[in-house]
């Protein structure tokens, strides 16, 4: 079997990924075993510590990583390939490794680019810290 | 204090980050506390949340100057001050009965707004009258700088606290920092201290930012180390 860590911010870009995967899904003579992710940002403000339960706190991760995994899942239920999905929360590329090395996946895929251009700005691309933190090979589709 | 003073520049270079550091959250906790509404109530209540941090902010800070003329009110303040310095460098507690509640109900969330603006106000507005020491255009410049961060304060503020830990330990200094200088000069103290101890001009706020973050260092290290990632799906996928 193979497994795949599929990392998906809900973008555009992260999208085609998850075509490109479905697309090739019928090629592999073995059955693909796919771990969807969606990674979000801790929110550290000193008021959230402050008003905020940690319960609050993860429904509120969980809620934004369900409507992040949307569409990816649309894409999987309707092309009938089975996954299986996940929602971490903290420093992206950290997460994504952390995980495929967790469900001991063969392969990491994203989208080159995520959500936003400013984000990319400040905080650097998550493909190129995958890239460089990861220790299988990082798919990446544009 | 003029334009062309360093005190001038060093004060503005510390609202900006106090209102960084103190608002940058605000609307996301004005969010949070109404995420459980219906859409349409939602979108209400963030829109007078978010007015009623700003308006709020505006009639403390008229109160503000005058109250911290009184004996005491400035070592108040300023152990206020430390405290939320603390809390910025401790980790997410679990959940208690202290904590307030995503509401169901209007009403609730309102209530939730209401109580959450206030804090978040009283604090900002003491820091922000503490760092522009007296000078009334330094406190108006606060009050301007900190409107669009409340409004705009996005999650890219608060990622950015996270991916740059310094962000959040520089943060809980200068909040230190502010507290001891403030202190020094309450009225009930302050002639005693040129008197008496003219060192703690300088001396008070090195003690108060290295109290806060001495007090944080204790923090981190109780938390319990990063360990395997935790996976918050699970308990959707068992419902479906």
């Amino acid at each position: 079997m193979l497994k795949l860590l599929l990392a998906t911010d809900g973008s555009d870009n992260a999208n085609r990924a998850i075509d490109h995967v479905i697309k090739q899904a019928g090629r592999y003579s073995e059955p693909l075993e796919v771990h969807l992710l969606n990674v979000q940002l801790p929110l550290a403000g000193v008021n959230i510590k402050l008003f905020i339960s940690r319960e609050d706190l993860d429904a509120y991760y969980r809620d934004e990583g369900i409507a992040a995994l949307k569409s990816a899942r649309e894409k999987f239920d309707a092309a009938g390939v089975k996954y299986a999905f996940h929602i971490g929360v903290g420093e992206p590329a950290k997460v994504i490794v952390q995980y495929a090395g967790d469900k001991q996946c063969e392969q990491i895929v994203m989208g080159s680019r995520g959500m936003g251009t400013v984000s990319n700005l400040v905080l650097g691309s998550v493909a190129s810290k995958v890239i460089h933190l990861a220790n299988v090979p990082v798919l990446l589709v544009k | 204090m003029g334009f062309d003073s360093p005190e001038f520049w060093i004060a503005v270079l510390q609202i900006i980050a106090i209102d960084i550091v103190l608002g940058g959250d605000n609307a996301v906790v004005i969010a949070m506390a109404s995420r459980r509404l219906p859409e349409q109530q939602r979108n209400k209540a963030i829109f007078w949340g978010v007015f009623g941090a700003i308006a709020l902010r505006v009639v403390l800070i008229f109160f503000a100057l005058q109250l911290l003329k009184i004996a005491y009110l400035k070592i108040v303040g300023s152990v206020l001050l430390l405290w939320i310095g603390v809390k910025l460098l401790a980790p997410q507690e679990d959940g208690g009965h202290k904590k307030i509640d995503a509401s169901a109900h209007l009403i609730g969330a309102i209530k939730t707004i209401v109580v959450a603006d206030a804090v978040m106000s009283l604090d900002n507005v003491i820091a922000i009258a503490a760092a522009a020491k007296d000078s009334l255009a330094l406190v108006i410049f606060g009050l301007v700088v900190s409107v669009p961060i409340i409004v705009w304060g996005s999650k890219l503020v608060l990622a950015l606290m996270d991916r740059f830990p310094i962000v959040i330990i520089g943060g809980a200094a200068l909040l230190g920092w502010i507290a001891g200088d403030m202190m020094a000069n309450d009225v009930a103290v302050k002639d005693w201290v040129v008197a008496n101890a003219a060192w703690l001009k300088y001396g008070a706020p090195v003690i108060g930012a290295a109290l806060v973050v001495l007090a944080g260092k204790l923090f981190i290290a109780g938390a319990l180390p990063a360990g395997a990632p935790v996976d918050l799906a699970t308990p959707d996928q068992k419902k479906e």
